[in-house]
């Protein structure tokens, strides 16, 4: 109890040193606990691709909190390095090392109370404000951010693990050192950091691995499983850059004799040299939380506003009908239903195509595999077709096919479907009047091919793979523009209908209930399938809502980046501040004017600010062929509008940072000239 | 005449009380160049207000300060530092040596602000270094060295911008007896290459090594002693004498 009281009291007095790493200790708190919280929230499963996001949130938090490690570790060694005088006078006035370890221990321990207390109130808060304001900004409610004890607990636990470890580290500074060291240690200076070349090439090895990952990302789903190890090398890479490229830099600068003793370069470079190490991890933080900040919004905002053009390339016109039969048959029945129903079809655009073939193709190759970096989607469709659409005139031979890679990249002379080579006769980056996106997250490739016989045997091998049970054959696919409010009828009219391939088409008179029994068993394939039916206006109400669920979230971890951000660089500047105080004093009187210092300051603070945010837009230029891969999971991208947005994003996140370092730097002036 | 000191006054007032402190009431005194003196006085008498008046870091109520024939309370704010560093040089009684800086860049750091060139920076402190014993220290940093090392690296930087006068405030304040004893003998040593100082202190023994003592009280300068060629140690004991006597205090 003597302890607990001895260093319950410690915390009290010297709040202006517990203050900093409270106040760190908290925010990354928040941090994680608002992942966990939108990571537990009912509402995500109500998301289309929840899983993936699911996955994504869940590898966020793991990173989100070894980020929190290092930070805690970061500014409690400060924290010590600012207490050891007092250590050092307990233990010259009769208290044992490990009595001393013992009350150490302790204030983490209360530390680690009062975060968990004060994180998960000030989380609460925060969440129902952030929610609050995004309803109202967004006008809408995508999202239901539920506080929930599981994320608290997940989060303490996180916690603990951290602040066992800054016991550790306490502890074992504390023993090493002897009663005198630890009196001096306080006031003790540092040794100027070595620049190692080694850790400097590993650095830049893994900040070459993490954007090679990036740069060579083949498909959304192969984002998704390289987007985690990409961004741990990538924080690795920052934080080794920062400790050894940038102290081999400036030992460089100072070096030369020349330039290191002017005026401008000579306290800048000093100073910076000198506290680089602490200064690494810093600006290291900063960087990462930024290009969070950067790649969260980014996606988000990003997938939010391309939901129009999705649905643009999607709908050639404003519905699209899809029978599994041939096109005869299909365009009759569905002409002769409108017709019924008094449904007009205006434009209507019809055409042929195979069933999909779902595998890997890879160097031209098509297996049925499901490897996530290679799947792709496959469509076959005849050369008349094709003409049909385009109306333009294509000459087949034998082999030969012309490849229309709509989603993803195809460069083979030739594919290869088990036994069938085909010879790719040309490229196409587009036909008209054909959707240039597909629904699925895989690439999509169409091959136009001569005629129908051709591929026949294809399909037959790849319905058996599947299970032999069903036929693969052709389905038509019928654009045309309805009037929104005979959408539903026709939709519910052709519902009575059964395609089944070459098969006649069928009429039901139960409606729905009979396919549900029928998809149970074998009568599937004898009743075939119903029509089915996609309205524009449908699909935009649905993906607005899971994209307005997207964005809520991105905004969310946006606002908590920004915020974690603005608290690093707040401390740092007022820790910082308190050292530099002495040194700006011994200047003035060497004889620094006051227009001097406050230019010595300026440069220095440029820096700091500048520095982080060039590498982070570095890192974001990147992830950005990952952040376009992974938005694709959910519908595809216009790399056009995405930079739009990006740089949108970029300047909004570059100006809010900017705001904070100006509001900040002025209480590290006052710090300075006091 | 080097320095003239003429009826200068400084009043503090705090802003948030009316209060007012008379830290020097009319003080009067002139330095000849290559003079060596000590201002003697008892705490709160008034000696750091008025080194800091002399080194321009403060604005004395009224009077003034001519060195060389120009009156430096005169001087505006943005050209104060260029002056200071110019013309003056400091030694304090926590030797203010930059963490950031190694010993050698330390000692440049005056000649630095004024854009001296390298190589003349280098021959000062190749000149001055065996002189101050530092040769060995100069790729040092400020925290791996003795009390008495730090301080004569502080002399150092004081005089290589080689100014007019050397102002000192307690410069042996933080020193042991021995290194007192080594500093002051360094002091005399380079006050007599020729080099003006002018140190501030209340210890009869760091005194006693000045050419001339002027005794402060009260804020205002009431007596002075010459050494002429006494030893160090006799005059101490006038020193001491005065200050027991005159200002009815007991001093070391
Ligand atoms: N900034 C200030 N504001 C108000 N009063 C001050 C200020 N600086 C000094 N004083 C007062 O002026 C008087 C002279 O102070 P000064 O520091 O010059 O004494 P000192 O002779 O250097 O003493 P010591 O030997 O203790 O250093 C004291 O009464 C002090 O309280
Ligand atoms: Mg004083």
């Amino acid at each position: 109890m003597f302890y607990f009281k001895l260093a319950s009291r410690n915390i009290r007095k010297s709040i202006s040193n517990f203050l900093p790493f409270a106040l760190s200790s908290v925010v990354m708190f928040m941090m994680n606990l608002m992942v966990a919280t939108i990571l537990l929230s009912p509402s995500l499963k109500n998301l289309k691709g929840s899983s993936s996001l699911s996955l994504l949130l869940c590898l966020g938090l793991v990173v989100l909190s070894l980020f929190a490690a290092i930070f805690m570790v970061y500014s409690y060694r400060f924290l010590l390095k600012r207490r050891t005088k007092e250590f050092g006078l307990y233990n010259i006035l009769g208290l044992k090392k490990r009595q001393i370890i013992r009350i150490s221990v302790l204030e983490l321990f209360i530390m680690f109370a009062a975060t968990i207390v004060a994180g998960t109130l000030l989380g609460i808060v925060f969440a129902k404000f952030l929610y609050l304001i995004l309803v109202r900004l967004l006008g809408e409610n995508y999202f239901e951010l539920q506080w929930s004890p599981l994320a608290v607990i997940i989060v303490a636990a996180a916690f603990a693990l951290i602040y066992l470890l800054l016991m550790a580290i306490g502890s074992f500074s504390i023993r090493r050192k002897s009663s005198l060291d630890l009196l001096k240690n306080a006031n003790k200076g540092e040794k100027e950091p070595k620049s190692r070349a080694i850790l400097a090439w590993l650095g830049i090895l893994c900040l070459m691995t993490g954007y090679y990952l990036a740069v060579t990302v083949t498909s959304p789903l192969d984002a998704l499983t390289k987007f985690f190890i990409a961004v741990l090398f990538v924080i690795v890479g920052t934080l080794l850059f920062y400790m050894s490229f940038t102290i081999w830099l400036l030992k460089r600068q100072k070096k030369n004799k020349n330039y290191y003793y002017q005026p401008k370069h000579f306290i800048t470079v000093s100073s910076m040299l000198y506290r680089m190490k602490q200064n690494a991890v810093g600006l290291a933080n900063i960087t990462v939380l930024v290009t969070m900040t950067f790649v969260t919004l980014a996606t988000t905002v990003g997938l939010y506003s391309s939901i129009n053009g999705f649905l643009d390339d999607y709908f050639v016109q404003n519905t699209i009908i899809n029978v599994n039969s041939t096109e005869q048959r299909s365009n009759a029945l569905v002409d002769k239903v409108a017709e019924k129903n008094g449904v007009p079809l205006k434009h209507k655009i019809v055409y042929e195509m195979s069933n999909s073939l779902i595998g890997s193709m890879k160097d031209g190759t098509f297996e049925n595999k499901q490897t996530l970096s290679t799947l792709t989607m496959v469509n076959f469709m005849t050369a008349d077709t094709y003409e049909q659409l385009t109306g333009k005139k294509v000459h087949l031979h034998g082999n030969e096919a012309i490849a229309y890679p709509a989603v993803g990249r195809f460069n083979d002379d030739s594919a290869t479907f088990g036994n069938h080579t085909f010879e790719i006769k040309d490229t196409i980056y587009g036909i008209s009047n054909f959707p240039s996106i597909s629904m699925t997250a895989s690439n999509w490739l169409i091959l136009i091919v001569n005629s129908k016989a051709q591929i026949q045997p294809i399909l037959d091998d790849a319905g058996k793979a599947a299970g032999g049970q069903n036929k693969l054959g052709f389905d038509t696919t019928i654009s045309a523009d309805i009037p929104a409010k005979d959408v539903k009828k026709l939709q519910t009219a052709l519902s009575y209908y059964r395609a089944n391939g070459d098969r006649p088409i069928q009429s039901t008179q139960n409606s729905e209930t009979d396919i549900d029994q029928d998809d149970r068993g074998e009568a599937k394939t004898l009743a075939g399938m119903p029509p089915t039916l996609q309205s524009y206006d449908d699909l935009h109400e649905r993906f607005l809502s899971f994209a307005g669920g997207f964005l809520f979230i991105g905004l969310v971890l946006g606002f908590t980046f920004i915020l974690g951000t603005a608290l690093i660089i707040y401390y740092k500047q007022i820790s910082e501040g308190e050292q530099d105080k002495r040194s700006f004093e011994i200047l003035q009187e060497v004889g620094l004017s006051g227009a001097e210092v406050r230019q010595t300051i300026r440069s220095q603070v440029l820096l700091v600010f500048f520095l982080p945010i060039t590498v982070a837009i570095i890192h974001f230029g990147f992830a950005f062929i990952m952040i376009q891969k992974l938005i694709n999971l959910f519908g595809p991208t216009r790399l056009g509008l995405l930079l739009l947005t990006s740089t949108g994003t970029i300047t909004v996140v570059a100006v809010i940072y900017y705001l904070i370092y100006k509001q900040t730097s002025r209480a590290y002036y006052r710090i300075v000239e006091r | 005449m080097l320095l003239q000191v003429s009826h200068l006054q400084k009043i503090f007032q705090t802003r948030f009380s009316k209060e007012k402190t008379t830290a020097l009431r009319d003080v009067n005194f002139s330095v000849e160049e290559g003079e060596y003196i000590a201002i003697m006085g008892e705490s709160g008498s008034g000696k750091t207000t008025l080194l800091n008046i002399l080194a321009t870091l403060e604005k004395p109520t009224s009077g003034s300060v001519l060195l060389s024939g120009r009156d430096v309370t005169k001087i505006k704010e943005n050209k104060l530092a260029e002056f200071r560093r110019s013309h003056l040089g400091f030694v304090f009684q926590d030797f203010n040596l930059l963490d950031t800086l190694s010993i050698r860049d330390n000692i440049y750091l005056p000649l630095v602000l004024g854009r001296k060139k390298i190589h003349v920076m280098e021959e000062r402190l190749e000149k001055l270094a065996p002189r101050l014993a530092i040769t060995d220290l100069l790729s040092k940093q400020p925290f791996e060295l003795s009390g008495g090392q730090k301080q004569r690296v502080a002399i150092t930087r004081a005089l290589i911008t080689e100014p007019d006068i050397v102002l000192a405030d307690e410069p042996t304040a933080a020193l042991d007896f021995k290194n007192s004893e080594r500093l002051l003998t360094l002091l005399e040593e380079i006050n007599a290459t020729g080099q003006t100082i002018l140190m501030v202190t209340h210890s009869a023994i760091a005194a006693s090594h000045a050419k001339r003592v002027l005794f402060i009280k009260d804020g205002l300068i009431f007596h002075q002693l010459y050494r002429a060629n006494r030893e160090s140690s006799d005059f101490m004991q006038e020193i001491s004498m005065t200050m027991t006597n005159l200002l009815g205090t007991e001093v070391r």
